[in-house]
């Protein structure tokens, strides 16, 4: 049951062009096709040009997050629309665009490192033995430990500003301030409670899941506020 | 130029393993990486690390590692891999993985797929991603230069042994040269070769072209575990697999699982049948697929079912313990470690990224090195030339034949006659590579340039996979040769290949140590 589909694809090289510009293509579409493969065929079968980071199918790396119809989404994972309706793809919403479809990871990385995440510690730990953890403290943190850093939380948040800290960076702050091993917690909530921090989310968003892996960043951040709150910090806006 | 004590190839578990380690030691490090930062798809690992402690789990295990090894697994390597197990998961645990625990605070054990004990640990359904990002954290603790989105180019020898290794900046399309006296290889996968496999597209066993190039030994490349995936009909003509773990799920839910408690999405895939043509019944966890594999659901037939086609998941051989080469050396999925032997065991393949890395880490000194600015204008001058190339050669289509090639002829059946035809098509791929020019021009992140460089390493890869599937007479774990069905009583016998002047030579080669049980068919 083949057919032909239009779509429309952001394109932009920085170094040669003085705005993005969408461009369209049709392609041959059958039932079960992903965006990533809609993307696969344009690319090698009409234009080469067109760059995009190509996920490994079942799309667990995280890599390759677009914006469809405005919507974030792991291009590897999401059906492609069907049945006429308009196809917009685009870079992943509030990140800086390298080329075409890649968007600049370095800067949440960047953001992230300067959280200092590893493991920190008063007393080190016996090099022998676990950490002793009851379960429910395993449970508070062990769904945020899988963050694999897809962006899609950060596109899907409207309105933050370019100096928001970020959903991935709130969501590590609450992994790390979650887990009894790591001594650290008062110092990274005194970096996520300023104005470019948590209270930056609105509830409505507070209350949406866009992650494609079902970790909750929002839900999480919420209980971090929570935290922090408990802590003596206070919303400044 | 800077010089490093250490560069690290592969930015996934075993890389990342290896560089903390080194810094730990002091050495200086640079860590160098395709894949983004994170992105790793050994992050992917859904079963576990085995951890046996006590007499009897680490007999448990041993036997259970040299019955999935298939003749091939080195005793003495199991044994100290046994030995090494319990600290190198503590170890990982205070960097921050989250491992399942016991009601009395402790580690709790857990029983994968078919293993007969109860001995690997589990951070959640998602083991692998839990190590992969304690890692990523604890690396940034450190001073390890990280190049994330460089793709390594050519290693760099002089007449004592390694001096360095050239690699590209893949957003500049600059070259650079670092010159290290030791270089550790750990991105073996091959799973890009294949149409169908859930390792990231651009695996193209870059470690192994590298080495071979340089003249290493690789033992058994053609012994690449697959598991079932699940296929849509992409019009693209490059079937898209969708979700090996979600193939696995079905599992679950079709009784497969030894014990419900243990049950481990990649464990219990390596028991199904992946030949083409079964058909999986995922009637049982249509809403586990839903939250982890939407995409599959459109896929199904009317009884939830659908037809698997072989994944290519694992290559179990790479690059030889010993390479021959003074500096050069090879961890994680690019080394042949000889734990895995002809088969992966639940939750071995996380345990052998970690070991491995610092296996080889701790036997790595600090040579002096040195390398003429020549050498990176030479290789800058080599992109200049590529991006020069015959442009009515379309690596595209290079690309979709060799998958193609490496489906029919190299993937879970093989014979003679296939093996002979592909080895000459493989040569035909690598030669129109070597002279094509990339889709599209320009040095600013020039993916079509980094896909035709990726090309003419898979291509070399490839060559030695079908080199050593041709020496191997017999079938064995994965290998499967129509031709020699029965492979009778097996004893421990490698392949072993390298690139003589004017193509592979392969020769049959037992260095290991033997594996002490026999294994029949």
């Amino acid at each position: 049951m083949i057919s032909q589909t239009d779509l429309s694809i952001a394109r932009y090289d920085p170094e040669t062009d003085p705005a993005p510009s969408w461009r369209d293509y049709t392609i041959r579409t059958q039932p079960g096709m992903t965006v990533q493969d809609a993307l696969v065929q344009v690319r090698d079968e009409q234009d080469g040009s067109l760059r995009f980071r190509e996920a490994e199918p079942g799309g667990f790396s995280g890599v390759g997050a677009v914006s469809l119809n405005g919507r974030p989404v792991l291009a590897v994972r999401e059906p492609l629309p069907l049945g006429g309706n308009e196809i917009r793809i685009g870079p992943l919403a509030n990140h800086a665009v390298i080329v075409d479809l890649v968007v600049d990871g370095e800067v949440a990385r960047n953001r992230l490192a300067r959280l200092s995440p590893w493991m920190q510690r008063v007393a080190a730990p016996d090099p022998e033995r676990p950490t002793p953890m009851t379960r429910e403290e395993l449970d508070r943190l062990q769904r945020s430990e899988y963050c694999n850093g897809c962006g899609i939380c950060d596109g899907a948040v409207r309105g933050a500003g370019l100096d928001f800290l970020g959903a991935a960076y709130l969501l590590k702050t609450y992994r790390l301030a979650a887990d009894v091993r790591d001594d650290f917690d008062r110092e990274r909530l005194e970096m996520a409670v300023g104005p470019d921090g948590m209270w930056r989310l609105n509830l409505a968003q507070i209350a949406s899941d866009p992650c494609p892996y079902h970790l909750a960043p929002f839900a999480q951040i919420d209980k971090l506020r929570r935290a922090a709150e408990l802590n003596g910090f206070r919303n400044p806006g | 130029m800077t010089e490093y004590d250490l560069v690290v190839v592969g930015g996934g578990i075993a890389g990342l393993r290896a560089a903390i380690a080194a810094a730990d030691s002091d050495l200086s490090v640079a860590l160098i990486s395709r894949a983004p930062a994170g992105a790793h798809h050994d992050g992917n690992i859904r079963d576990g690390l085995n951890a046996p402690a006590g007499d009897s789990q680490l007999e448990q295990f041993r036997s259970d590692a040299l019955a999935a090894g298939a003749g091939l697994a080195d005793a003495e390597v199991v044994s100290q891999a046994a030995a090494a197990a319990v600290a190198e998961a503590v170890a990982t645990e205070h960097m921050g993985a989250a491992y399942q625990r016991s009601s009395d605070g402790g580690l709790q054990a857990f029983r994968l797929g078919q293993n007969s004990g109860r001995y690997s640990l589990r951070a959640g359904w998602w083991t692998g991603r839990a190590v992969l990002n304690a890692l990523l954290d604890q690396a940034s603790g450190y001073a390890i230069d990280g190049y994330f989105e460089w793709l390594p180019l050519e290693l760099q020898l002089d007449d004592a042994g390694v001096c360095g290794l050239t690699a590209l900046n893949i957003r500049s399309g600059q070259v650079r040269a670092f010159v290290s006296g030791n270089v550790l290889l750990t991105d073996g996968a091959v799973g890009g070769l294949y149409p169908v496999s859930g390792n990231a597209r651009h695996s193209a066993g870059t470690a192994q072209a590298l080495a071979a190039a340089a003249g290493a030994v690789l033992l058994d490349p053609e012994l690449i575990e697959f598991v079932p995936g699940v296929v849509s009909g992409s019009p693209g003509g490059t079937g898209a697999v969708i979700g090996d773990a979600a193939a696995a799920a079905g599992a679950r839910y079709s009784g497969l699982a030894a014990d419900p408690e243990g049950i481990s999405l990649g464990a219990t895939a390596r028991v199904l049948d992946p030949a083409a043509g079964s058909r999986v019944d995922f009637s049982g966890c249509v809403e586990e697929m839903e939250l982890f594999a939407p995409e599959l659901r459109g896929l199904l037939d009317d009884d939830f079912g659908a037809a698997v086609t072989p994944s290519a998941h694992f290559a179990l051989g790479g690059i030889a313990p010993d390479t021959g080469i003074a500096g050069l050396h090879a961890a994680g999925e690019a080394a042949a470690g000889s734990l895995h032997g002809a088969g992966l065991l639940a939750g071995n393949a996380l345990l052998d990224l970690l070991l491995s890395a610092t296996e080889a880490v701790s036997r790595i000194v600090p040579r002096p090195a040195a390398l003429p600015e020549s050498v990176r204008w030479r290789a800058q001058e080599d992109i200049q030339l590529t991006l020069a190339g015959d442009s009515r050669i379309d690596p595209a289509v290079l690309w979709n034949r060799l998958r193609d090639l490496m489906g029919s002829s190299l993937g879970l059946s093989r014979d003679g006659g296939g093996l002979a035809a592909a080895a000459d098509q493989i040569a035909e791929i690598g030669e129109q590579a070597g002279r094509a020019a990339p889709a599209s021009s320009g040095y600013h992140f020039n993916l079509e340039l980094v896909r035709l460089l990726e090309l003419r390493q898979g291509a070399v890869t490839a060559a030695a996979i079908a080199a050593g599937a041709g020496s191997r007479r017999e079938s064995r774990g994965p290998h499967r040769r129509a031709d020699y069905p029965d492979s009778g009583v097996r004893t421990p016998d490698h392949s072993a290949v390298r690139i003589s002047g004017s193509g592979w030579r392969s020769d049959r080669w037992a260095q290991y140590q033997p594996a002490t049980a026999e294994v029949s068919a």
